[in-house]
C-alpha cells in the first residue's frame, strides 16, 4: 500500500465529514498503488482524485458523472 | 501461443473498416474529387452527417458563425481532420453490438471521448506538426483492443478482471499471461489490419510505455498522459481498475505544470459532456 502521508489528513477536508475522507483515501490509495507516489504530477493527480472521491460519497454517487 | 494475426483472425464477427469511411477515404485520396464530393460521401449517412454538423458546432472548435452544412464543416474543419472524426465516429459505431451485460459501454466510451479530449487539449499546447484531431482520434481508440477482448472471450475478460481485483496485478501483464497479448498489442493489431496511419498505429500499442514507441514519442507520450489523467481522475471507466502507471522515464518532460492540471481537467469536463451528448446518444 502507498504512503499515505502523501495525501492530507482527513481533518484538512473543509465541509466534507472525515468518514468520506478516510473511505476516499482508502479507494484512492488503492487505485493508485502502482504508480510513483514521489512524482509530484502522480501526486498533483492522485490529490485531485481524492478530492473528487471524498465529495462524491458525500453527495452519494461513487461514480464521477 | 497463437500469433497476434491468427488471434484476429479467428474472432469472427470482428468489425470491418466502416464503408462510409472507406469510401469517404477513396474520395479524399482522389485528387480529381473535392469538398463538395466528400460532404455528399458523408451526407449519405444521415446519422454521421448530424454527428459531425453538430461537432462542428461544439466548444471544442468554436467557431465563430454556425456551421449549417456538411460542406462546410469540411471547408471549416479541413480534409484530413474530417477523416479523422468520421474514423473516430465511426469505429464507435462498429462496437455498440457489445452487450451491456459485459461491459458498460457509455462508460467506456466516456473514458476514451475523455482522453480524446484531453490529448487535443494538450496538442493544441505543443508544435507537433500534427493534427490535434490526429491525437483525439488516437485518444478515442486507444482502448480499442479492450473492446476485442470483450468480443472475442467476453467470460475470460470478466475472470481477468476479478484476477486483477483478487491477485492486485495490473491488467496489462495479467492480459499477456491469459492472451498472449495485452489490448495495446492487440488493438494496435486490428488498426493494422485496417490499414491505418502508422501514427495512429503507435498511439494505441505504446499508449501504456510510450518509451518503447520507435516513431511518434512525443505524440503517444501525450496520449498515455492524457490516458492517466483521465483514468486517474475516472472520468468514465476503461475497464482497468488500478491507475496503470504514469511513464517517468527522464526524457520524457511533462506537457504542464502542477499548478495548471486543474484548468485542464476543467476544459477536459466540459468538451467531454458535449461531445458525449454528440457521439453517444
Amino acid at each position: 500500500m502507498p504512503d499515505s502521508s502523501e495525501i492530507p489528513s482527513a481533518d484538512q477536508y473543509e465541509g466534507i465529514p472525515p468518514e468520506f475522507v478516510v473511505l476516499a483515501m482508502e479507494k484512492v490509495s488503492q487505485r493508485f498503488q502502482f504508480c510513483d507516489l514521489n512524482d509530484p504530477i502522480v501526486q498533483t493527480i492522485q490529490q485531485m482524485s481524492l478530492n473528487r472521491e471524498a465529495t462524491n460519497l458525500m453527495k452519494g454517487e461513487s461514480l464521477p458523472w | 501461443m497463437v500469433t497476434l494475426d491468427t488471434y484476429l483472425s479467428s474472432i469472427r464477427n470482428l468489425p470491418s473498416l466502416p464503408t462510409t469511411y472507406v469510401e469517404l477515404k477513396k474520395t479524399c485520396d482522389n485528387p480529381r474529387k473535392g469538398a463538395d464530393d466528400i460532404a455528399s460521401v458523408i451526407s449519405n449517412d444521415q446519422s454521421l452527417a448530424t454527428r459531425l454538423l453538430q461537432m462542428a458546432n461544439s466548444a471544442f472548435y468554436g467557431f465563430p458563425r454556425k456551421v449549417e452544412t456538411v460542406s462546410d464543416a469540411v471547408g471549416k474543419i479541413g480534409i484530413t481532420q474530417i477523416q479523422s472524426l468520421v474514423l473516430a465516429t465511426s469505429v464507435m459505431d462498429s462496437f455498440k453490438f457489445i452487450s451491456p451485460h459485459v461491459l458498460d459501454m457509455k462508460r467506456f466510451w466516456k473514458h476514451s471521448l475523455s482522453c480524446a479530449v484531453a490529448a487535443g487539449l494538450l496538442a493544441r499546447k505543443e508544435s507537433l506538426g500534427v493534427d490535434p484531431e490526429t491525437l483525439f482520434v488516437g485518444g478515442l481508440l486507444h482502448d480499442i483492443g479492450r473492446l476485442v477482448i470483450y468480443l472475442k472471450t467476453p467470460a475470460e475478460a470478466k475472470k481477468l478482471i476479478e484476477h486483477c481485483l483478487e491477485e492486485r496485478t495490473l491488467e496489462v501483464p495479467t492480459e499477456v499471461k491469459y492472451f498472449g497479448f495485452d489490448h495495446a498489442q492487440i488493438g494496435a493489431g486490428l488498426i493494422e489490419k485496417w490499414n491505418l496511419p502508422r501514427t495512429l498505429v503507435d498511439m494505441v500499442r505504446h499508449h501504456h510505455a510510450p518509451s518503447h514507441a520507435k516513431e511518434n514519442q512525443r505524440i503517444v507520450y501525450l496520449v498515455h498522459v492524457a490516458d492517466f489523467v483521465v483514468s486517474g481522475l475516472r472520468m468514465g471507466d476503461s475497464g482497468e481498475i488500478f491507475v496503470a502507471p504514469l511513464d517517468v522515464t527522464h526524457h520524457f518532460k511533462f506537457p504542464l505544470a502542477p499548478q495548471d492540471i486543474a484548468q485542464l481537467v476543467s476544459e477536459i469536463e466540459v468538451d467531454t459532456k458535449q461531445l458525449f451528448d454528440i457521439f453517444c446518444k
